[in-house]
Parts: C-alpha cells; structure tokens; sequence
C-alpha cells in the first residue's frame, strides 16, 4: 500500500515536531492546573519533570519498535498486524482508530463547551459545529501535507500567545507560593504524574505519522525536541498558575490558563482571553485534524476504505456524539475514560510492543 | 476552402494557392507583380502587416541586381535581398504561419505552387515605446519596464543578462492569435524539472488569443480555484531577472509587457526590489512593515464588527466611550456600516481604474474627503470606522504585486461575513480557512508557503527580513536550484577599534 512514499506525500524532519508537539499538547493546556496540581499542590512541577521523561522513555521506545520494521511495515497498523496475528491485530487496530477518533472528538466537544461557557453562552452551536466540520474535511481531505501544515501554524500560534502572555502576567505572580519545595509525599507526586502523563496521550499518533517523515530514524532528535517543548509549554503554564492563584483558587478554577490571560491588559485592548480562547481554534483544528487524519489512514490501511469516505463517516459521528453529549459534566466523565483507557492501550501497549519487538526475529 | 478560416492549423491538405485565394479574401491583402527582364515575379502579402520602407528597399535592390544580372532564377534574385531569414520553398504551413507575421511571398509567375520564399518584412507599428514601470513603481533603482513588443522585451533581458547560459524556447499558442510565447530560463541554474513542467504545461495549452500573459498563468496554473496569484506576474525588469537568477523560470506572451515567474511563493508577493537596492536593515523594516499591513488589511475591519458586535469588553472603558459616542447616531449595525463603508472603497478603486488618471484624482478628492466627511455627517458611519477602513484600504495597496492586493481585498469580505455571525471565532475559523488553503497550494507543484512550511530554516533569511548581502549568497533552496551558489561573499571585518587601538 505504501511502499515508497513518493515526495510528493512525505515530509522533512523538522515537521515531526510540530506533529508530534500538537499530538502532545492539547486542549488539556487550559485546564490541566487544576487536576494536576490537587495533589502536589507547589511541588506539581516535579509532576511535570517525571511525566515528561516518561514521554521521552514512550518516544524511544517506540523509535525501537519502528526502527525494526522494514520500510513498509514501520507503521501502528503493520505493527500490530505483524506481533499480534491478523486478528487480534485487526482488533487492536480497530481500537487505536476508535481511540484517535473518540481523542479528536473530546477535543472538540471540550472546547466547544469552553467557548459556550466563555463566550456565546446563548448560541445555538449547530451552525458553528456544520462549519467547524467543514473546516476539518478541508483540512484532513487535503493529506498529511496539510494536516502538518495547520500543525505547523497551530504550533506557532501557541508559541505567540504564551510567551508573551508568561512576561505580561509577572507583576501578579507571586513566587512565595512555590514555597515550601518538595514538601509532598512520593504517592502524592505519583498522583499527579500518573493525572499528567494522560495529558500526553496522543503521542501515539508518531506511530502513524512516522512512515511520511522522510528519513524517519533520524527524525529522532525533533521528536524529543517536541517533547521538551510541550514539558516547557506544560510547565510555565503550571508555575504562572501556581504563581498566580492561591492553591484553594486553583482548585475552584475551572479553566486556570484562561482566567490568567483574563488579567492582561494591553493598550486598546483588556480582557484578552476573549481573543486568545478564539485564536486557540487554530491549535484545536490542528489537534483534531491529527486525531482525524491518524483514524482515517490508519482505517485505509486497515481495512482498504477510502479515507474521504472514512472521513465523512468519522465526521457524521462526530454530529451524532453531539446529539449525545451535550453536557460539561459528560465530556468530563468521557475524557476521564478516554484517560483510563489511554492509559492501558497507550501507556501499556508501547513498552509491551516494545519487548515483544525486542525479542521477536529481526524482519528481513 | 469549406469551414473557413478559423481552424487553421488543422487543414493540412491546403495548397499554397489555397492558402493565398484564401486571404486574397481581405482587401488589405495584395500580389504585386514585379517584372525582370525575362520573368515576372509576384509578390503577396498583407499590406498591413509588412514595412512599406523595408518593402521599398527590398524592390530596389531586387531591380538593381536584375538590372545587372539579367537571371530569371528566383534564388539568384533573392541573393541580393537585404534582409535574412529568407525561407525558400516553404510547406504550406509555414507559409499560413509565416504571412501573418509580416512574411511576404515571392513566387515566379502567377504560380505559388512552384518554387517560392518567404521573405520577412514585420512591422512594428502601433506598439508604445515607453517603458517605464507605471504599475510597479519603485522610488530607488530601475525604472525599465517591459512594453508589448516580445523581441524588445527579450532584449531588454538578455542585455542585462549577458550568459550564454539564458536560454530561450518559443512556443506557439493560441489557435486565432497564434501568440509566440517565450519561455527563458538559465540553464545551470533553473532545476531542469521545473523547466520541462513549465514547458509541458504550455504546449498542453488549447486557447484561441491570448491577449496578455496573465492568461496562460491562469491556464497553467496549479490550481484555479483560489483567488491568490500562482505565478509572480511583473512588468519589471529587475523582478525577472532577479527571478532568473534565483532559479526560476520567466514566460512571456507576445504583445504583453507582463512577465509571468515561477515557481512562486506567498512571499514572492511582498518583497520589491527597492528592499534590495535600500541597506539591508531598511529592506527588512520595510518588508515588515508591508507584511503587518496586509494582515492588518485583512483583519481590521472584521476586527471592527467582532469587537463591536460581540467583544464590546475586550475595549477599555476609555475607549469605548469614544466609540459609543461615535456610533450612538448610526442606525445600523456594525456589520452593515462596514460593508457599506468598504464597499464605497471598492467602488471607488474600481472607478479610479477604469477612469484616465486626470478624472481619477478629482474621483480620489470626491470620494475620499467628501463622502466620508458627509457619510459621518449623516450618521450613516462613525468616525472611528472611517478610519479603519481607509487605513485597511490604504494598507491593502502596500504589496508590490497588483494581483495579490486583489487577493487580498477579496478575502476581507468573508472574513467580515464571518465576524458578524460569530465574533472573533468566526475571524478564527476565516484564518483556518485561510491558513489550510494557503498549505494546499502549489505552485508548480511547490508548496505555496515555503519557507515557514515547509519549514526550510536556511531560506528564511530573505523572507519576513532581507538580510545582508554578505550572507545571502546563496540562492533559496526550496527551489531546488542546479546550482546553489549566487556569489561568493567577502568575510565581513570583524574587528573592532576598541580592541584594536
């Protein structure tokens, strides 16, 4: 099916870590505080630290798994097809499609919710969901190329917001709060990285985008650089808001990244977060659009659809989830699953492959 | 001659009297008979077509020699014609071909069929002579433009260009105009894929007249559904060159003075050739400046209407005072005011365009000054949205390339149809749209945003800033040159007085 990818399709190196940076910070990015910190409360940071390295250990161990593929094969389907049989496999498979959907879903129902909240509480949303899926068809039906192409601006348009956001809001920091360091249990700080390592799920999507990448195996080094930019992206947003609200506010604020922005005040314009939360569109269609492209394709290898077939199938399911899931509190319960269940299907599968790869003949 | 004149390339089986009975159809074209001491000759042509002097010269020196000589051949005759390029004894094609560009036929007798030349006698009548760059005006540099006569344009090129390596191919296109189209590249240089997909391109062309290059570039264009420009289309002669000498590959049709380059990118569109001729930091600042003028062009408006529609809190109280205050009379909404506000803009740049230049600047005065002043007055507007707009309008006019700020002004409508159904979200979804379209683009089949993505971190050196000579000594790689070598900077002097005194 895809034996030599011609130029055409692949991409440079470099755009696996905007690939691989959208895969890993996601919609999580505006609520993450929250959950995370409950536990370590000051000490969270560490939380951040361990489940980053924990990432990096996932990225190489699933460079291990696919740098024992051939060419063709060095792919999630192929891989599962290859140590688990054709059925078990084609179950798995099936499962990681479902997964990659049900992700990009949440991402979009989540924000969605955000921007009901936040911005047009009265709206009918239909029209903008029709219009937003307009959009994703556009974007995914144009191929890898232009999905790492939102991705790329996606990436950039994170960067342009938190950074200066990070030196707007230092005058209300206060950086007694981080004091006094290192003062929880270990099983407290485990709780936390085990709450943030599910933020970093979707980095299961290298295993599909990796066939486009040209020379994949020495891609390495930017998919670790992505994973050091979403552990700094992750971070700052972490001590700006451990910074900034007390640890009992930042348990009550729903959307901590938000309400910091809501602070900022610059010349001609106040309450920025009105802007921002609508510019973060742009990193959501990216996310989405990853989560879209990775079901559709890995679905076409799968099971020869055609992916603008499969696409338009994923995106009337998508509408049929809307009818279904229509409240905050569900997609809470939805994404606290889809974290479960990442965690045995993500967290779990990659170093299990990774033995079994390890162990099973080198392929010719 | 049964289904007439029009599909002329096809008839193969025509004679050359079939060809001359066929035109002898125009009063304009004529046979001339020219009687030497033993034989006639008859001379056919089209009178309009061919130079009366060059025609005067050409008899004179045939009667001279006949004169002397005394020989009927027509090859000893033409010997002493004072013209090259003489074909002798062409097939019927060339000579359907050749007569409408300024041919004449000269035949023995009444009879074509036998031996016969094409001697060439163009004129050039009709065409203007001034060049100057009228549309893309540059302060500082060159001011050689091209005009619509194709061999003046190539002249103009090859006398800056001074390379064997310049190569030239002419392809024939347009079944009425049959339009000769040049296709110039440097040989060395331009990646030869490129060349031949340009050249493929233009030979799978079917069209009958081609009045202006920026015809094919819509033909061979990568894709037509977009409203932003494929292909660089210039009238200057630096921009080709510097075109050329990146890599790229330059076409021209005859009778336009616009030149088509590609493979173009987004970028392509904002630089101008003063950023090359002013210092290096100044190139940069102005580059950037144009580039936030485009965004702001696009956005500001639309900005307007979100903000004014739905984000009334993202103003600071002073401000808002200001602006309710200037709004509290205007009946409409924000979404109305700016489209009709914008939709004045539009009427008057077309106006302006159509009208000779002396009705357009009284048309600027009325326009601008009047109506704006008297639509505040009626409360048709506010006085900030005014501002906005003509600051937008202004903006939009800053890239260097005509096309693109079409491009541009186009694309703000949506966008403001999209703010005033959903805010700033609609801007959001209006720049995914735009962003996701812009990736798919090709241009020649190279991404149309390179080099931000893909991303090739060597060429970004002359994009959002124009660097220094001493480091842009390579060409753009995303081109995929045949060489990458431009020049060899000098290593810049690092040393410093303070250390050194």
């Amino acid at each position: 099916m895809d034996k030599s990818k011609s130029d055409k399709y692949t991409l440079s190196a470099v755009h696996l870590f905007f690939l691989l940076y959208v895969s890993l910070v996601g919609a999580g990015l505006m609520d993450f505080q929250r959950h995370v910190a409950a536990l370590s409360e000051q000490d969270t940071w560490i939380a951040v630290l361990a489940a980053s390295l924990f990432i990096v250990l996932l990225i190489w161990m699933m460079y291990g798994i696919l740098k024992r593929q051939e060419a063709s094969g060095a792919h999630l389907v192929a891989v599962n097809k290859r140590y688990f049989g054709s059925v078990v496999g084609a179950a798995l498979n099936l499962c990681f499609i479902l997964y990659f959907l049900w992700g990009a879903f949440l991402t979009l129902r989540f924000y969605l919710h955000v921007i009901e909240v936040w911005i047009f509480p009265e709206m009918n949303q239909w029209p903008l969901v029709l219009c937003i899926f307009v959009l994703l068809y556009y974007t995914v039906s144009g191929g890898i190329q232009t999905v790492a192409g939102i991705c790329f601006w996606g990436t950039l348009s994170i960067f342009l917001f938190v950074l200066p956001q990070t030196v707007l809001v230092f005058p209300f920091l206060h950086p007694q709060n981080l004091m006094p360091a290192i003062d929880h249990s270990a099983a407290a700080i485990f709780g936390s990285t085990r709450l943030m390592a599910q933020q970093f799920l979707g980095c299961v999507a290298l295993m599909a985008v990796y066939p486009f990448i040209k020379d994949g195996a020495r891609s390495a080094k930017w998919a670790y650089l992505a994973a050091g930019a979403a552990a700094f992206i992750y971070i700052v947003m972490l001590l700006i808001s451990i910074m900034f609200f007390s640890p009992q506010q930042l348990k009550e604020t729903v959307w901590p990244t938000l309400s910091i922005v809501s602070i900022i005040h610059v010349p001609l314009m106040q309450r920025l977060e009105y802007v921002v939360l609508n510019l973060w569109l742009l990193k959501m269609v990216s996310n989405i659009s990853l989560g879209l492209w990775a079901a559709c394709h890995s679905l076409k290898q799968q099971l020869r659809v055609r992916p603008r077939i499969a696409l338009a199938g994923a995106l009337a399911l998508f509408l049929l989830l809307f009818f279904l899931d229509n409240d905050p509190g569900d997609t809470r319960k939805l994404i606290d699953m889809y974290a479960k269940t990442g965690e045995l299907l993500v967290f779990s599968y990659i170093p299990l492959v990774f033995v079994i790869s390890r162990f099973s003949a080198k392929s010719g | 001659m049964g289904n007439g004149g029009i599909d002329l390339p096809e008839q193969k089986r025509d004679s050359r009297t079939d060809i001359l009975d066929s035109c002898k159809r125009s009063v304009d074209f004529v046979t001339t008979p020219l009687s030497t001491g033993k034989l006639e000759f008859s001379f056919s042509y089209y009178k309009t077509l061919i130079d009366e002097e060059a025609l005067g010269h050409l008899l004179h020196a045939l009667q001279a020699s006949t004169q002397a000589k005394e020989s009927g051949d027509l090859n000893s005759l033409l010997a002493h014609a004072p013209m090259d390029g003489i074909e002798l004894d062409p097939d019927p094609q060339r000579v359907r071909k050749l007569i409408f560009k300024g041919y004449l036929l000269a035949y023995p007798g009444k009879d074509a069929e036998g031996e016969c030349a094409l001697i060439p006698l163009p004129a050039k009548k009709g065409l203007r002579s001034s060049n100057e760059t009228d549309m893309e005006f540059s302060v500082v540099g060159p001011k050689i433009g091209f005009i619509e006569d194709l061999d003046t344009n190539i002249h103009l090129l090859r006398a800056q260009l001074n390379t064997p390596d310049l190569l030239l191919k002419e392809i024939v296109v347009g079944s009425v105009s049959r339009s000769r189209v040049a296709m110039l590249y440097i040989d060395g240089i331009a990646n030869d894929e490129n060349v031949a997909k340009m050249e493929k391109r233009l030979r799978d062309i079917d069209f009958d007249v081609v009045f202006d290059t920026s015809q094919l570039d819509q033909i061979i264009a990568d894709n037509s559904r977009t409203p932003f420009p494929l292909f660089t289309t210039t009238e200057r002669r630096d921009r080709v060159v510097y075109a050329l000498i990146t890599g790229q590959v330059a076409v021209i049709s005859e009778g336009s003075p616009y030149f088509i380059t590609g493979p173009s990118t987004l970028f392509d569109f904002f630089l101008s050739p003063e950023d090359y001729f002013l210092p290096w930091v100044l190139g940069s600042f102005f580059r950037m400046i144009r580039i936030f003028g485009v965004i702001f062009s696009l956005f500001a408006s639309s900005f307007y209407v979100a903000l004014m529609t739905y984000h009334y809190e993202v103003i600071p109280k002073e401000l808002l005072g200001r602006l309710i205050y200037s709004r509290e009379n205007v009946p409409f909404a924000p979404f109305l005011e700016v489209l009709f506000l914008e939709i004045t803009v539009e009427f008057l740049r077309e106006a302006g365009a159509r009208l000779p230049s002396r009705i357009g600047q009284s048309l600027g005065i009325v326009g601008g000054v009047i109506l704006g002043q008297a639509a505040v007055e009626a409360s048709l507007t506010s006085n900030i949205l005014i501002i906005i707009v003509s600051l937008s309008a202004l903006t939009s006019f800053v890239t260097p390339i005509y096309k693109m700020s079409n491009a541009i002004r186009f694309l703000r409508f949506p966008i403001i149809l999209l703010a005033a159904v959903w805010g700033s979200l609609g801007i959001a979804i209006g720049v995914c749209f735009l962003l996701v379209h812009l990736s798919k683009l090709r241009s020649l089949g190279y991404p149309y945003t390179v080099p931000f993505f893909p991303v090739r971190a060597k060429d970004l050196k002359d994009s959002l800033v124009r660097s220094s000579y001493s480091v842009t000594g390579s060409r753009p790689s995303y081109l995929k040159p045949a060489s990458m070598r431009r020049y060899k900077p000098k290593a810049e002097r690092r040393a410093n007085d303070f250390d050194e005194e």
